[in-house]
């Protein structure tokens, strides 16, 4: 037998190994210490993760008010039917039913479903927006339609009193191309964000922040129940008061239905606008609801273009309700006095051309001129004082410049100088007859209305600059607290008092006189000012303007009118001004 | 001969300590595959739980039988134990040719028998008849030429089944046989050597120091030069045609080898596991979830959770107070049984008690590691916790011949 009975093992070697089994599991010790102990609150939070889904919660946005506490947006509730994908593919009879209620094809529901799915487990809208009928119906038969659920979220609701969807903007799913830059806010994709006006410029305040709802899944996202682990509410959006006049609104909404063009009122001393019209304008409703092909192309393909906020965007020629400018640098200047006459022969001529007047005025000073807006007066004047100090006024006026309005997509205009000339034309390629035209507010000015309102306000307080401005207060919701915006006020205080009483005294006569071309604003009672234009521009027809204000005490309003191709600013213009601001004066009054 | 010349039951001598250990750690994995089974919003499948009852039984008349076979019986027939069991190996190799299917199993209608669990007994059994044979010296270099040819052929079949894991547990139970007959440790070392220095020829820094320690360890212990060069040769050789080989093969198959070493390489394909794993350990914490509150194991985010994966269920319904305990166990068991290796009466017994004790270590190791993302999924299953009642018989055979070593 070759095997001794005998252990001849090496008691050094079985020792080693003993110690190395022993290390091996002390490793192991280690191991799980390294997880469970060290490393347990990542782990802990990756569990977590691992087995909640969570659910969004949209919070209501803020509603929005005017400056009475009348709502101007508000949120309804909007029904939409909505199925679970992974119980109605077992109950596919459910899709003929469906379609036996709602009188909508089986096809388009499913592709419906298709857009809105996100995994079997999660409900899919296939209708949006039901009305209450056909939720009645639907909720009835519940029990016959499995995976079927009648869901609801909170829509947008505009005021239908007044139509301005220029300022209040609409809101709208967020579009797959806005999406890269709000990703980075937090917003998803289905994320209801707004566009255009007050619902796109306080974005922030009104948004809210949404809550979650967690639900317990398995491996497959299959939730367990339908309670909810753990909720975290939404927070509502923040409430909004605006400056705006809901009733005033409506009103210069009204006088302006038939014309092209803008109105806006603002009160002078603190900037904010009471009513800011841009007509034609929108229906903000329709896009909330979600619009159809034909509905987009007959708003986007309106001659009128509706979408096109002329208060702020349009920039025009002002015509006459530039004069000022010249008048108060050539004061200011000395290169005329209040007595310095020209005479009006109704026709200018300069290096072989015809510079025109609206009437033969004759012999002329400087009030009258304004209230008359001769031409003529004002070419000679700027041929006096020449470019830059003309447009060094011009931008003291604040010309050129945004008014800094809280809408989005606001223009500057453009307030021309020598070197805009120099620019434009070339260096010493343009004349001095460029000059007449700039000077009665053609040729290349272009102002917005937004910017004629701001510059008539200046005027009616001697040099105040405001800020026009929507907003009022803020009203938190998070801590019941109210904010009063700040908005900038500067002043033009390098300007005589005789310059500026000089300005007033053509201003009234312009309106009050029987005589001014404004005359049709006036209110008596309400000591108004102003000034008319009328634009030639090669589209058509004139555009017609009118800047005015009243210089009550307790009054302080401004008011500019602008009517696209409105014959002069006398015929349509003056006569709105008026009536806008008689209505406010009352309706305050009540 | 009558049965009484192949075994003998000696009730006396079994070491019951060990024994109810091992009864315990059974019912440590009834109760973890009653957890791992059940699912939130469904009933437990007790199926699963009744099927490892049955287990644990055949696991304990595998014991009776291995515990009892006499050593006289294994000395005699151990080349015949191991021709059977190297064939037993090949058939299925033959047999999925014809039929489609894995290469590790034998269908028996009723069951399945995967012939490379018996190969561990047989390879144990001829390893510790070969070490303990004394007319080989454990102190020249041949020594390992015939066990290391008995290692190869069972290990090459199955690795090309491919069964990596069970490739592990051989030459594991190899190289603590082969460590305890006393071979010359710097002989070990040559045999080593080319493997480390594949590793080490990835980053030069790394194989220049391992290629100094080589030559230094080569030349102190061997005084025939040209041996010594030759060695040192081979071994910077394997490493130079390391990098060509990596480079050599399949972009696919390099990723394959990353993500086994690396598996957040891949996190959710094959490092899935290994990370969902790692988070039910790593979230159960000191004292767990509790008996079924894992979110990871019953809301089904863990592979395989029943059987090659089962210490993480228990690692996150008991954290780490009960895993250490279960660790306790096992290495208690281990040292127990490695202890007995000194008081066997025969080098055959101690050999016995060496390769069965090695190899459930190898096993514990291996599965314990891989769910801890320390080693490779190789899909080990844990000795007595995993359900599965085919290695619940290796696992008690194990035992059984680790106390039959220790008896008489």
């Amino acid at each position: 037998m070759p095997h001794e009975v005998k252990n001849r093992m090496g008691k050094y070697r079985v020792i080693t190994l003993f110690v190395l089994a022993f290390v091996l599991f002390m490793v192991l010790v280690i191991r799980f210490y390294s997880l469970q102990i060290v490393n347990y609150a990542t782990y802990r939070s990756e569990a977590v993760g691992n087995m909640l889904n969570r659910i969004d919660i949209s919070a209501p946005r803020g509603i929005v008010y005017d400056r009475n506490g009348k709502k101007l947006i508000y949120n309804v509730p909007c029904y939409n039917i909505v199925v679970y994908p992974d119980i109605i593919k077992q109950h596919p009879e459910t899709w003929e039913k469906l379609e036996k209620l709602t009188n909508v094809s089986i096809e388009k529901l499913k592709k419906t479903m298709k857009r809105n799915q996100y995994g079997s487990y999660r409900p899919a809208i296939v209708l949006r927006n039901i009305d209450s009928k056909l939720n009645a119906v639907i909720n009835e038969s519940i029990q016959d339609l499995p995976g079927v659920e009648v869901s609801f979220d909170p829509i947008r609701e505009y005021s239908n009193k007044i139509l301005s969807g220029n300022v209040l903007g609409y809101t709208a799913e967020i579009r797959r191309r806005d999406l890269y830059k709000y990703r980075n806010l937090g917003y998803k994709l289905g994320d209801i964000i707004g566009y255009d006006g007050i619902e796109k410029q306080y974005e922030n305040l009104l948004k809210g922040e949404r809550g979650y709802r967690y639900k317990q899944v398995n491996s497959m996202g299959k939730p367990l129940s339908d309670q909810a682990y753990e909720q975290t509410n939404p927070i509502p959006g923040n409430a909004l008061y605006l400056t705006i006049d809901q009733d005033m609104q409506a009103h210069a909404e009204s006088l302006m239905t038939d014309y092209n063009g803008a109105a806006i009122m603002m009160n002078y001393e603190n900037g904010e606008l009471v009513a800011c019209v841009s007509s034609p304008s929108y229906d903000s409703d329709m896009f909330t609801e979600g619009l159809t092909q034909t509905e987009w192309d007959s708003i986007v393909q309106d001659k009128r273009i509706p979408l096109f906020n002329r208060a702020i965007r349009g920039q025009y020629p002002p015509g006459s309700i530039y004069k000022m400018v010249a008048a108060m640098a050539a004061l200011e200047k000395n290169v005329i006095t209040p007595e310095t006459q020209f005479e009006c022969t109704g026709v200018y001529d300069m290096g072989g051309r015809h510079f025109k007047c609206s009437h033969v005025h004759g012999i002329e000073n400087l009030n009258e001129a304004i209230a008359h807006s001769c031409n003529i007066y004002f070419y000679n004047v700027i041929l006096e004082l020449g470019v830059d100090d003309w447009s060094a006024y011009a931008k003291k006026m604040t010309f050129g410049e945004l008014t800094g309005i809280d809408l989005p997509g606001e223009l500057g205009g453009i307030c021309p100088d020598r070197s805009f000339l120099d620019q434009q034309y070339g260096r010493r390629k343009w004349w001095k007859g460029m000059w007449l035209n700039m000077v009665i507010g053609q040729g290349d000015v272009l102002v917005t209305p937004l910017q004629a309102l701001r510059y008539a306000g200046i005027l009616a307080t001697h040099g105040k600059v405001v800020t026009p401005h929507l907003l009022k207060t803020i009203h938190y919701t998070q801590n019941n607290s109210i904010e009063k915006p700040d908005y900038p006020i500067s002043y033009v205080d390098d300007i005589s008092r005789s310059t500026w009483k000089e300005i007033d005294a053509g201003m009234l006569n312009a309106v009050q006189s029987n005589w001014g071309t404004g005359r049709t604003a006036n209110v008596p009672g309400l000591d108004m000012y102003g000034k008319t234009g009328t634009a030639q521009n090669p589209h058509g027809e004139p555009h017609g303007w009118f800047i005015g204000f009243s210089k009550l005490k307790d009054f302080p309003y401004a008011v500019v009118v602008f009517v696209e191709h409105g014959q002069s600013g006398s015929d349509i213009a003056a006569p709105v001004a008026g009536q806008l601001l008689k209505a406010y004066y009352y309706m305050r009054e009540q | 001969m009558k049965f009484k010349d192949f075994f003998s039951f000696k009730m006396s001598e079994i070491d019951f300590p060990s024994l109810a250990l091992v009864f315990l750690l059974s019912g440590v994995g009834l109760i973890a595959i009653y957890s791992a089974t059940s699912f939130i919003g469904s009933e437990a499948n007790m199926q699963y739980f009744w099927k490892q009852i049955m287990g644990i039984a055949a696991g304990l008349a595998m014991f009776i039988m291995l515990y009892s076979v006499r050593k006289s019986f294994l000395l005699s027939y151990a080349e015949v134990l191991f021709i059977v069991g190297v064939i037993l190996i090949i058939i299925p190799f033959i047999l999925s040719t014809v039929s489609s299917g894995t290469n590790r199993w034998i269908n028996l209608g009723a069951f399945q028998v995967q012939p490379s669990e018996y190969m561990k007994f047989i390879l144990i059994i001829m390893l510790a008849k070969i070490f303990s044979e004394t007319h080989r010296s454990p102190l020249q270099p041949g020594y390992v030429l015939y066990p290391l040819g008995v290692l190869a052929i069972p290990s090459i079949l199955v690795f090309l089944q491919p069964d990596l894991g069970t490739t592990l547990i051989y030459i594991a139970i190899f190289a603590a046989m082969l460590f305890a007959s006393g071979y010359r440790l710097y002989y070990m070392f040559l045999i080593l050597a080319p493997f480390i220095t594949v590793l080490a020829a990835f980053n030069s820094w790394v194989f220049l120091v391992w290629g100094v320690i080589v030559a230094v360890i080569i030349f102190l212990n061997n005084k025939n030069v040209l041996f010594s060069v030759g060695m040192f040769l081979m071994n910077i050789l394997v490493g130079v045609m390391t990098p060509f080989f990596w480079n050599g093969i399949k972009p696919y198959q390099q990723q394959r080898i990353l993500t086994m070493l690396n598996p957040h390489l891949d996190p959710m394909g094959a490092g899935y596991q290994v990370i969902q794993s790692q988070i039910a350990i790593g979230s159960g914490g000191f004292h767990g979830k509790g008996f079924l509150q894992g979110t990871q194991a019953h809301l089904n985010f863990l592979p395989e959770q029943h059987t090659d994966f089962i210490f993480s269920v228990i690692s996150e319904e008991f954290g780490f107070i009960g895993i250490t305990l279960i660790l306790f166990v096992y290495c208690f068991l281990v040292l127990r049984w490695f202890r007995m290796a000194l008081t066997a009466k025969s080098t055959f017994s101690a050999m016995l008690i060496i390769g069965g004790t090695t190899a459930l270590l190898a096993h514990i190791f291996i599965n314990v590691g891989m769910t801890v993302g320390l080693l490779p999924v190789t899909g080990k299953p844990l000795p007595f916790i995993s359900y599965g009642g085919s290695f619940l018989m290796t696992s008690f055979g194990l035992v059984g011949l680790v106390l039959n070593g220790n008896a008489e």
